[in-house]
């Protein structure tokens, strides 16, 4: 890989997963947010679950994926329903999934049971990639290590660091999970990722991917999405 | 102001929606709800079967937070998830409702979930969250008429995640819904102004994590 800070800001679209994930976005909303979008040749686009297929079919042709969420954002559903949301996602074609781990566990100190829900995930997923959320800005780094192994000891070896929606990722965050784990976990960012130079900053930190809802002014683009107009 | 201390008290949902915590947080929460005598102790699925021990003989409702906070998936998963907290011990499903399917002006869609819902909460106390800040006017009448249709229990203003319950909003809701149905007001309420004006307004529950705060307000104002 290219050293980060080397890369133009329209060298950065190809890291960067751009989201539209909200209560109220409609069908409308994620057709023109794919127009809106297509020439960036994002690798992946992320949406709600009822939006699956939609989206594959609007990129149909293209390389970019299509990303879903489960359990999203609080991480407070039970391990059944993960299960649920992600057959869901697999048997309507999704590429990947965002899916939040159990907080609480973690919080209480049973790395046991936070283990034991991805591992059902992971048994859950087949064809489709698992994509645990660790939720960082509300973890000690000792419990940032100990369920980033528990994830990996369940079979998972990707992580989206936050879920956003206020919950932030730091450099220090990615820079931390580097050092301890190396190449066996895979790190992308959520929450936090606004500007150019803080994508560059997790970049070189070593992370493979961006999430991020404001992906135009992350690239210094002048423009917003349909829906973020709407107000 | 009429209403007794443990009146007031029965109008509160003691709410805990907060990722952060531990399962120490939830017994203290649980214990709080007895000790003050709240309607219910408001957790995520996951803290439900802990909440379940704790509050079980205790007359205190396990409340659960569905769909949180984004709503968006559809009928026959929320109908799952319905069934799924209940079976750990949920007696009372609170559920965010399809706001882009509002939005839209699917009412067959939101009807086929409000549906579902009430198939899926069987005799537990079912409330609808319409997280009104997304919704015009319009919307929140439509979505009020189709819970009242489908024979739910409550609408509820909101989440708490976005912007809360106003007076207007729960006046509206309890003229389309009382007295079939109840209201509930949640989110931002944190003083005891608040939280006499939604009851004054309509509410028959109040959604908040300030219920110990509320409690030691009510008795300095009315004995």
């Amino acid at each position: 890989m290219k050293k980060a800070s080397r890369l133009k800001p329209s060298e950065l679209s190809a890291y960067i997963i751009s989201s539209l994930i909200e209560a109220d976005v409609t069908e409308a909303d994620i057709v023109s947010f794919v127009e809106e979008v297509k020439p960036y040749r994002f690798p992946s686009l992320a949406v709600d679950l009822p939006y699956i297929d939609l989206l594959n079919e609007l990129l149909e042709g293209t390389e970019t994926r299509t990303t879903t969420v489960a359990s999203y954002p609080l991480g407070g559903m039970t391990t059944e329903v993960k299960v649920r949301q992600v057959e869901f996602a697999r048997h309507h074609g999704a590429y990947d999934i965002d899916v939040s781990m159990n907080y609480l566990a973690i919080k209480s100190g049973d790395f046991a049971a936070a283990q034991e829900d991805v591992r059902r995930v992971v048994d859950a997923a087949g064809p489709l990639k698992i994509v645990m959320i660790p939720q960082v800005a509300i973890l000690t780094n000792e419990e940032k290590a100990r369920t980033c192994e528990a994830l990996l000891k369940a079979g998972c070896t990707t992580i989206k660091t936050a879920s956003g929606f206020g919950w932030k990722t730091e450099v220090e965050d990615v820079l931390l999970i580097k050092r301890l784990f190396g190449e066996d976990i895979h790190v992308e960012v959520s929450g936090g990722v606004r500007t150019f130079d803080d994508a560059i900053r997790m970049l070189d930190a070593g992370a493979e991917r961006l999430h991020t809802s404001a992906a135009f002014q992350v690239m210094g683009i002048d423009k917003q999405f349909s829906y973020q107009k709407k107000g | 102001m009429a209403m007794q201390r443990d009146e007031f008290a029965r109008t509160i949902d003691h709410t805990y929606l907060k990722i952060h915590r531990s399962d120490a947080e939830v017994r203290r929460v649980c214990l709080e709800a007895e000790k003050h005598g709240f309607a219910s102790v408001a957790v995520f699925p996951v803290a439900v079967p802990l909440a379940a021990r704790m509050l079980k003989g205790t007359g205190v409702e396990v409340c659960v937070a569905l769909g949180f906070h984004l709503g968006g998936y559809p009928p026959e998963l929320k109908a799952y998830e319905t069934k799924d907290a209940i079976e750990k011990g949920a007696t009372e499903v609170d559920l965010v409702m399809n706001v882009a399917a509002a939005k839209a002006k699917k009412w067959d869609l939101l009807r086929e979930e409000f549906e579902q819902f009430r198939a899926a909460a069987g005799d537990c106390t079912a409330k609808i969250i319409l997280e009104t800040c997304h919704l015009t006017d319009d919307e929140k009448v439509h979505a009020c008429r189709i819970a009242k249709a489908a024979g739910l229990d409550y609408v509820k203003t909101s989440t708490g995640y976005k912007k809360g319950a106003t007076v207007p909003d729960v006046k509206l809701m309890y003229r389309e819904v009382a007295p079939t149905l109840k209201v509930k007001a949640s989110g931002g309420i944190r003083t005891l102004d608040e939280s006499l004006a939604m009851l004054d307004a309509g509410a028959s529950r109040l959604g908040t994590s300030s219920g110990v705060d509320l409690m030691k307000a009510f008795a300095e104002r009315f004995g």
